[in-house]
């Protein structure tokens, strides 16, 4: 593999929105999707750019994710294909997330293309939004030593922050690059094309950076197998689950900002969701001494677990939205992982993937027969 | 609350000696969900039925609950005394007293606490009935026939009525591979003999409408009316409409161009069996440079390329060796077989009358053809592994029969499969042998698989069967009511359900971005129900009310 | 005059079920006659069958309850026909039934009637394997579900006056007074759907049936394998031991016969498979002539017994003798001559023959029997006999496989609705018609 060393004078965002002017000019791409922070300065969200003077002020790399970008490529494509070439840059996360909606056909990847950065984490939106100024100073930090406090449990323990197993066509690779200095790969074919017609050459070595990214894995690899540990006694039961999701008032943020629940309607929220009569809670109530209302919290979340556990990226919005603090990603991070292990499936790896669930494979029913 | 009516079968002492029934009535009419309870020692039979129909009407109940036996054997009994007395077939529900408890439960007590917990689910199900339409339509009792070798050609001529035309596609001419055969076996007639007039009979039937030199773009639609579209050489455009599709598109003679040990393509004297018929056997004796004084004729040319037995070769060879030495007496002829496939009553006969004839055998492990000045040479192992050569003048290379390429481009086009091999694969192997997955669509001849001549009409009469009874002019179709629908409100088009149907019923509507069920193929599987995250999808018997309501009730 | 669009279908297997649930949905009345007090044909001997190993009743039985539910098909059992008179589209048959002594209206096939029958004789559908009474089921899960009175062995044929089944039925069900009948039916077309037998293996001496105890026929190892059979699926031999070894014999008569059974090699292989399934560590041995596996599926089903570790011996002169409990097969390889192998049990796989009795009903029906007894058809219309409006379909033609039984059916019920009218136009072209 071989990238370009690009200048980061002006920290990553400036080193990359460089890039994206370049590209721009170059003709080939017609439109970016990026974030951008507000104008109030206190949260990001995505901007579809056309103009590559407002590129200036994008943010490739914001320290928070409010918005899950495969929900802002999700807004744009819902409707069928787009006939522009939209440069998107995200999250690794968001953009595995991206191809799992594709898979659902709820995301169009005609004239999409990807663009991703080592992301060490994302910082919580809401310590962000209370001072931004010392949180993006924390960022920086993070940035330039790949560790500091302050980061979301969940990204702790994501092992998918680089492009590996993930279908970018460009990759900023930062993580023990000198300070100052990023590369630039061309990860896909069309990818070393963009970079070609931007007029970036691509000839150096990047395995020194190869050898950071692998040695930074395995340090999130373990992290995430100390908790997935530890979490499998706190979650195991119906008792401990529940009190797990005790703190929950169903307001089912989570379910919203979940860039996979794709419904148009969430079951939970709609009429078909069966409600008991009064006299059934009281026969229920009697029989355990008493009942939680509204009573679908666990039905809830467990539905979500098994509609999405399967394709969970880990992002994280779903912790990060909740209001209450309730460790909703770490137990889709601990059932995903177990779900997705049995059937050998990495979640956003690759359009070409059929999600298994909806897959018929002939062994497996002599499995089920001779059970 | 809709007045509802529970009965309970004794069935002789099957039911009444092993369920305290008395206890059962009593407990449920102490919920006050019925408004009446009644008893009758076998409500199956003809007694039985009318004492129900009769206390339905009597006691005026909208719905009812019978405690009684397996679904699989009465649920069709009651529904039919439920339209008898005027109720929607779906207006009870059968509870499964004596296979799931009095035969399954030993002890009496709890055999009484489990029925009653399934009549309870049921009687709180039953409130949430919703009566079903049967559906009808008409039919288009058309047939579209694609391929025109004898397997189409069969299917047209035993299908075309009075009532019923047939529209045969053929992208080439008519005739298939039979119309390049010289004789067919065991009967040694011409094959022409036997094609000739079954051409003329289909282009003298003023039902049959032929296309021939055109290609299938397009079949849309569904059983009883598919809309195919064709493109003739010109690149005209042809709409056709018929109720069922037929795929006789045949197959191809294995070609041994890519097996270099058999040397064909590159050596003097090597012809597969197909290029021997199509010259003549005759013409080849007399118009080769040298006189051929010994033929050795290989089997199984393909077999492990092609990973199964052809069926017809072995027979086809024998029937050119004989041919062979027919003609000229002189020629030596040798079969060299691995094994010999004479599978009916006619075949082993034919084999010993073609080593009356003076035919050898010799069986073989490998073999391998090289050539020289003086001629061909067949080097070959024999069973035990030693060494064998033959000097010959002419091989004849028996070649097994692939699929035919386009099969899976017609496959995709009609929602069906293909095997591994290429060929379309049967809705069931042994009991649905012509049909697919797609309803109304059937397959026949070797588009199905590699077989003999007598195969392939066999299976064109079967399509005819299958397709003069199902779909009979001026009979509407009777629909499946229990069916599912996909609520346009909720559904997001994920395409979830188009994945999980077996049966093509859910299609996407690509301008509403939302899935839609085609009441003509859907079969009430419910697979498409319990996949769909977000409830759009349902079945009409099966709703999420119904079955929560009845597991809750269990499980109380 | 009006052509009568009735049918009647004689043999109530695989093949007549298939066409009388086709004929039915094309509106025709269907009179379905079977000669045993089941119906179903030989398929429900089996448990499996190939190439899918799919469960055999389990396919069929849907198809036979569809069948029973049927009101445009009149199920006959117990019933012969004896005689047809008329042309195609005006067939007079008589029809002779024997008495059942159980109504099928009042039984709901509780069983409750076996247990105090006194009566003990072999069950022939079991091969003899077990017994039955003289009221009885042919197995569990015989359709239609009612037993029937057996008056060759029931006590009462003796003059006894037994009552034992009557006093045990609790809805009435028997009676000792039911009548043989006769009636007479007015069809416009009949199917003939008589299916098989396997040949008589003890005609030949080299293979010592029936004295060499543990030498057996393929219908007694589908009983044996069987979950609802006399061992209820567990294969053993006679004596009551699991077998270590098996020896699987193929082509059993066919040299004497003259022709190939077609679906041997398949099924013996079936068995190789069964034999796999049901005793762990099993020796297979399978000694064949010729290996036939021809269509597409066949090789597949071939190497997945071989994978299983089924030997595959090509052999000629099989001969067997018995060794102590087991079997010693002797038999001449074509490599090194003569070889031998000791096993525990020996399956022979007998040629297809038809039904007994095809010959007679040949006579009756006015049609020819061909080769080997089978129906003669035409050359190329495999479903049409020189007899205007009768057809036959299935293993009474030719032995076939299920699926060529089902495709055979489907060809005949062409032949009856397409009437003589559309397709006399090329038969009488038809240069192989003679």
């Amino acid at each position: 593999m071989t990238g370009a060393t690009i200048q980061a004078k002006n920290g990553v965002n400036g080193a990359v929105s460089a890039v994206l002017k370049s590209l721009k000019d170059s003709g080939c791409v017609d439109a970016v999707l990026v974030p951008t922070r507000v104008k109030s300065g206190e949260t990001f969200v995505y901007l579809l750019i056309r103009n590559p003077k407002m590129l200036d002020s994008c943010a490739p790399l914001p320290p928070v994710m409010p918005v899950q970008g495969a929900r802002a490529l999700q807004s744009l494509t819902r409707h069928g294909k787009v006939e522009q070439t939209v440069l998107c840059v995200m999250r690794p996360c968001e953009v595995r997330a991206s191809i799992e909606l594709a898979k659902r056909r709820q995301v169009d990847l005609e004239n999409v293309l990807f663009m991703s950065l080592d992301c060490p984490g994302a910082l919580r939106t809401r310590d962000y939004v209370n001072d931004p100024e010392a949180l993006d100073k924390r960022y920086q930090g993070i940035l330039n030593n790949w560790e500091g406090d302050g980061l979301r449990p969940t990204c702790e323990t994501c092992v998918h922050f680089s492009c590996e197993d993930v279908p970018v066509d460009l990759h900023v690779g930062l993580v023990g690059t000198k300070e100052e200095e990023a590369v630039i790969i061309g990860v896909s074919k069309r990818g070393e094309e963009l970079l070609d017609k931007a007029g970036i050459e691509c000839s150096e070595d990047v395995s020194a950076w190869q050898v950071e990214v692998e040695k930074a894995r395995d340090k999130k690899a373990g992290n995430r197998s100390k908790v997935v540990s530890e979490l499998k006694d706190k979650a195991a039961g119906m008792d401990n689950l529940g009190l797990l999701f005790a703190d929950c008032i169903n307001c089912h943020n989570c379910m919203r900002v979940c860039p996979i629940c794709y419904c148009r309607q969430c079951f939970f929220d709609s009429s078909d969701q069966v409600r008991l009569r009064a006299e059934d809670y009281f026969a229920k109530a009697q029989a355990r001494g008493g009942i939680r209302f509204p009573g679908d919290m666990m039905q809830f979340h467990l539905g979500r677990i098994y509609h999405m556990g399967l394709s969970c990226v880990g992002c994280g919005a779903c912790e990060d939205g909740c209001p209450m603090d309730v460790p909703v990603s770490q137990v889709f991070a601990f059932a995903g992982d177990e779900v997705q292990k049995t059937f050998d499936y990495v979640p956003g790896r690759s359009t070409d993937e059929p999600i298994p669930t909806l897959t018929y494979e002939e062994d497996e029913l002599h499995e089920y027969e001779d059970a | 609350m809709a007045k509802i009516g529970l009965y309970l079968c004794e069935c002789g002492p099957n039911i009444a000696d092993a369920i305290d029934l008395d206890r059962v009535a009593a407990e449920i009419e102490k919920d006050g969900k019925v408004a009446g309870i009644e008893r009758h020692k076998l409500f199956c039979s003809a007694d039985g039925k009318k004492f129900l129909a009769e206390s339905i009407k009597k006691n005026g109940f909208e719905r009812f609950v019978i405690a009684a036996c397996s679904p699989k054997q009465h649920e069709g009994t009651f529904a039919e005394v439920a339209s008898d007395v005027g109720l929607n077939p779906q207006m009870f529900q059968l509870v499964n007293i004596r296979e799931q408890c009095a035969w399954t439960v030993p002890d009496k007590e709890q055999a009484t606490g489990k029925a009653l917990r399934f009549i309870r689910a049921a009687v709180t199900r039953v409130q949430y009935h919703q009566a079903l339409e049967q559906k009808e339509i008409d039919c288009n009792p058309d047939v579209f026939v694609i391929g025109g070798g004898i397997a189409g050609i069969e299917v047209a001529l035993r299908t075309a009525h009075k009532g019923r035309k047939v529209f045969l596609a053929e992208k080439g001419e008519l005739g298939g591979m039979l119309k390049e055969r010289g004789l067919l076996f065991p009967a040694m007639e011409p094959a022409g003999d036997f094609l000739g007039p079954r051409i003329d009979a289909l282009r003298n039937n003023p039902q049959i409408e032929l296309f021939e030199n055109c290609k299938v773009k397009e079949v849309l639609g569904f059983f009883g009316s598919f809309v195919a579209l064709l493109e003739t050489q010109e690149g005209k455009e042809i709409e056709l409409k018929a109720g069922s599709v037929v795929l006789a598109t045949g197959a191809q003679a294995f070609n041994p161009k890519e097996l270099a040990e058999y040397g064909y393509g590159k050596l003097d004297g090597v012809y597969t069996a197909d290029e021997i018929e199509k010259r003549g056997v005759g013409k080849l004796l007399t118009e080769s440079a040298k006189p051929v004084k010994s033929v050795a004729v290989i089997h199984c040319v393909g077999r492990d390329k092609l990973g199964y037995c052809s069926k017809m070769c072995c027979v086809n060879s024998m029937k050119i060796a004989r041919q062979i030495r027919e003609q000229s007496a002189e020629t030596e002829v040798v079969e060299l077989y691995r094994d010999l496939c004479l599978p009916g009553k006619g075949y082993d006969r034919f084999y010993k009358e073609t080593e009356a004839k003076g035919v050898k055998f010799a069986r073989f492990e490998s073999v391998e053809v090289t050539g020289g000045d003086s001629g061909l040479t067949v080097k070959y192992k024999q069973p035990g592994g030693t060494g064998a050569e033959l000097a010959v003048d002419m091989v004849v290379l028996s070649t097994g029969l692939a699929a035919n390429p386009s099969n899976p481009e017609l496959a995709d086009m009609l929602s069906i499969s293909v095997d591994e091999s290429g060929f379309f694969v049967e809705e069931h192997a042994v009991l649905n042998p012509v049909s697919t997955m797609t309803e109304g669509v059937f397959i026949a001849g070797c588009a199905r698989g590699p077989g003999d001549t007598r195969d392939t009409i066999v299976q064109a009469s079967a399509t005819a069967g299958k397709v003069l009874s199902s779909l009979v002019p001026g009979k509407r179709l009777q629909l499946e009511t229990r069916t599912s629908e996909v609520s346009e409100k909720l559904c997001v088009g994920c395409g979830t359900c188009v994945t999980v149907c077996a049966y093509g019923a859910t299609t996407l509507d690509e301008s509403r971005h939302i899935a839609v069920v085609n009441e003509v193929l859907c079969r009430g599987c419910g697979n498409c129900a319990s996949a769909c995250p977000s409830g759009a999808a349902k079945h009409r018997h099966f709703t999420t009310r119904q079955l929560n309501q009845e597991v809750t009730e269990i499980l109380k | 005059m009006a052509e009568n669009n009735n049918v009647l279908v004689i043999g109530a297997g695989l093949a007549g079920i298939e066409a009388s649930l086709l004929l039915s949905n094309a509106g025709r009345k269907v009179y379905l006659v079977e000669r045993n007090s089941y119906f179903g044909g030989t398929v429900i001997k089996s448990e499996e069958v190939f190439p899918n190993m799919e469960c055999a009743t389990c396919m069929i039985a849907p198809k036979q309850s569809q069948l029973l539910e049927d009101k445009n098909i009149e199920l006959l059992t117990l019933t012969d026909v004896t005689d047809v008179q008329g042309d195609v589209g005006d067939f007079t048959v008589k029809l002779a039934s024997r008495a059942r002594y159980v109504s099928l209206v009042n039984c709901i096939g509780c069983g409750a009637c076996f247990e105090p029958c006194p009566v003990s004789v072999d069950n022939e559908f079991e091969e003899g394997l077990m017994k039955r009474k003289a009221i009885f089921l042919a197995c569990a899960g015989a359709l239609p579900n009612a037993p029937a009175i057996d008056m060759d062995c029931c006590l009462r044929a003796k003059g006894e006056d037994c009552t034992a089944c009557k006093d045990a039925c609790m809805f009435d069900a028997i009676s000792f007074e039911e009548k043989d009948e006769e009636k007479e039916i007015k069809v416009g077309a009949i199917i003939v759907a008589t299916g098989y037998q396997l040949g008589d293996v003890s005609r030949f001496p080299e293979y010592g049936y029936g004295k060499i105890e543990n030498v057996f026929h393929a219908f007694e190892f589908e009983r044996l394998r069987a979950s609802n059979g006399p061992t209820e699926g567990a294969i053993k031999t006679r004596d009551g031991r699991e077998p270590k070894s098996i020896g699987l014999i193929h082509c059993v008569g066919r040299d004497a016969g003259g022709y190939c059974s077609q679906v041997c090699c398949m099924y013996l292989t079936k068995f190789a498979c069964y034999a796999f399934d049901k005793v762990e560590g099993v020796e297979v041995h399978e000694f064949f002539q010729e290996l036939s596996t021809p269509g597409k599926a066949g090789q597949k089903f071939l190497d997945e017994a071989k994978e299983k570790g089924v030997k595959l011996v090509r052999a000629r002169g099989v001969e067997l003798s018995g060794n102590g409990e087991g079997v010693r097969i002797t038999y001449q390889d074509g490599k090194t001559g003569k070889d031998t192998v000791d096993v525990d049990m020996v399956v022979l796989a007998p040629c297809i023959e038809p039904n007994s009795g095809a010959d007679a009903l040949a006579k009756l029906l006015g049609i020819e029997p061909g080769d080997f007894g089978f129906f003669k058809t035409t050359e190329f219309d495999p479903v049409a006999t020189k007899r205007a409006g009768i057809f036959v379909a299935g293993c009474n033609e030719g032995p076939k496989s299920m699926q060529d039984v089902v495709v055979q059916a489907e060809a005949a019920v062409a032949a009856v609705l397409n009437g003589s009218k559309a397709d006399t136009a090329v038969r009488r072209q038809d240069p192989a018609q003679d």
